[in-house]
């Protein structure tokens, strides 16, 4: 697949950034309620990626998900407690890591 | 601060990553510069090893991407403050991480909010440019880490309780999740579009009810 890398990456570049330009482009044919909803949505589409990077299948496979939402857990307690985001980014990985290395031992 | 570590670690994953499909390491850098859309160029790698289709790629890209034309309208008006020329450059720069960055930082904050834009792109660009010219150069010597992802869930994760802090709607906790899993059952090749779109809805349902 290797003569195929260049014609990839243009088309790529011109999907990404042709869709990230649509608001631009189409912004006096969106209705206005779509517009007026815009700064609700940012924490339902965060909470999507949360999902989405978890990726569903780990529920449903051993060990369940467990490990992670152990650690996540891990991470909101140390964020409402300490009330900083790195500090609790290090604790909820660490943590993570250490259970999934444990697992695998 | 944080998102710039979560960047170049991601990117150096898709360094080393980039090196297994057997190509030369300097593409990588020059790729991630030019296309700068972290979740497309993973599952273009993973395509491209699975000898894919030029069609299927484009069209997977797409549907991936195309959840950015959303971060776009909500940040709309912010953007239109900014200098003309910076604009195009703004659009480029919009990805999940710095539109999550957006988000939390709000605009009145700044004193000239079209500069912090910037710098945060510009910020953002460099570490995921640098990230993924690390990850390809020295690919062989760093070991494959698996579930690095978490990284970012973890992250993404703080960013939903900070901003659940601010607004105290529990609802977006819980409906997202709901979504995703039923998209998920229904059409698992691409829920997160599907999931976007329900709760696009379901915010259009809940703002007529208030009113």
């Amino acid at each position: 697949m290797m003569h195929w890398t260049w014609p990839i990456t243009i088309g790529l570049v011109i999907i990404v950034f042709g869709v990230r330009a649509i608001p631009y482009i189409l912004g006096k044919y969106t209705p206005k309620s779509l517009i007026n909803s815009a700064s609700l949505l940012p924490t339902y589409i965060i909470m999507c990626l949360v999902i989405y990077e978890l990726n569903p299948k780990i529920f449903f496979t051993s060990p369940f998900g467990i490990p992670e939402l152990l650690a996540l857990l891990v991470t909101a307690v140390s964020s409402f407690r300490l009330k900083n985001p790195i500090l609790s980014l290090l604790i909820g990985c660490t943590f993570f890591f250490l259970l999934k290395g444990m697992l695998s031992w | 601060m944080p998102t710039l570590v979560v960047f170049f670690s991601l990117s150096m994953v898709f360094g080393v990553l980039f090196l297994h499909t057997g190509q030369p390491w300097f593409y990588a850098p020059i790729i991630s510069g030019l296309v700068y859309a972290g979740t497309v160029q993973f599952a273009t790698l993973t395509m491209i090893h699975n000898h894919e289709g030029l069609v299927t790629i484009f069209i997977a890209s797409l549907l991936i991407t195309s959840r950015t034309a959303f971060y776009g309208f909500s940040v709309k008006t912010r953007f239109a403050k900014a200098p003309r020329w910076m604009l195009p450059i703004l659009i480029f720069g919009l990805m999940d991480a710095a539109y999550v960055i957006f988000c939390t930082e709000s605009e009145e904050s700044h004193i000239d909010d079209g500069w912090f834009c910037f710098f945060t792109v510009l910020l953002m660009w460099c570490a995921w440019v640098f990230g993924t010219f690390i990850g390809a150069y020295f690919g062989n010597i760093i070991p494959q880490f698996n579930d690095m992802e978490f990284i970012l869930v973890c992250f993404f994760f703080i960013m939903v309780l900070k901003a659940y802090e601010q607004q105290k709607a529990l609802d977006a906790l819980i409906i997202p999740i709901v979504f995703s899993f039923f998209s998920w059952w229904l059409w698992s090749a691409h829920y997160l579009m599907l999931a976007i779109v329900q709760c696009v809805i379901y915010i259009q349902f809940k703002q007529k009810r208030m009113q």
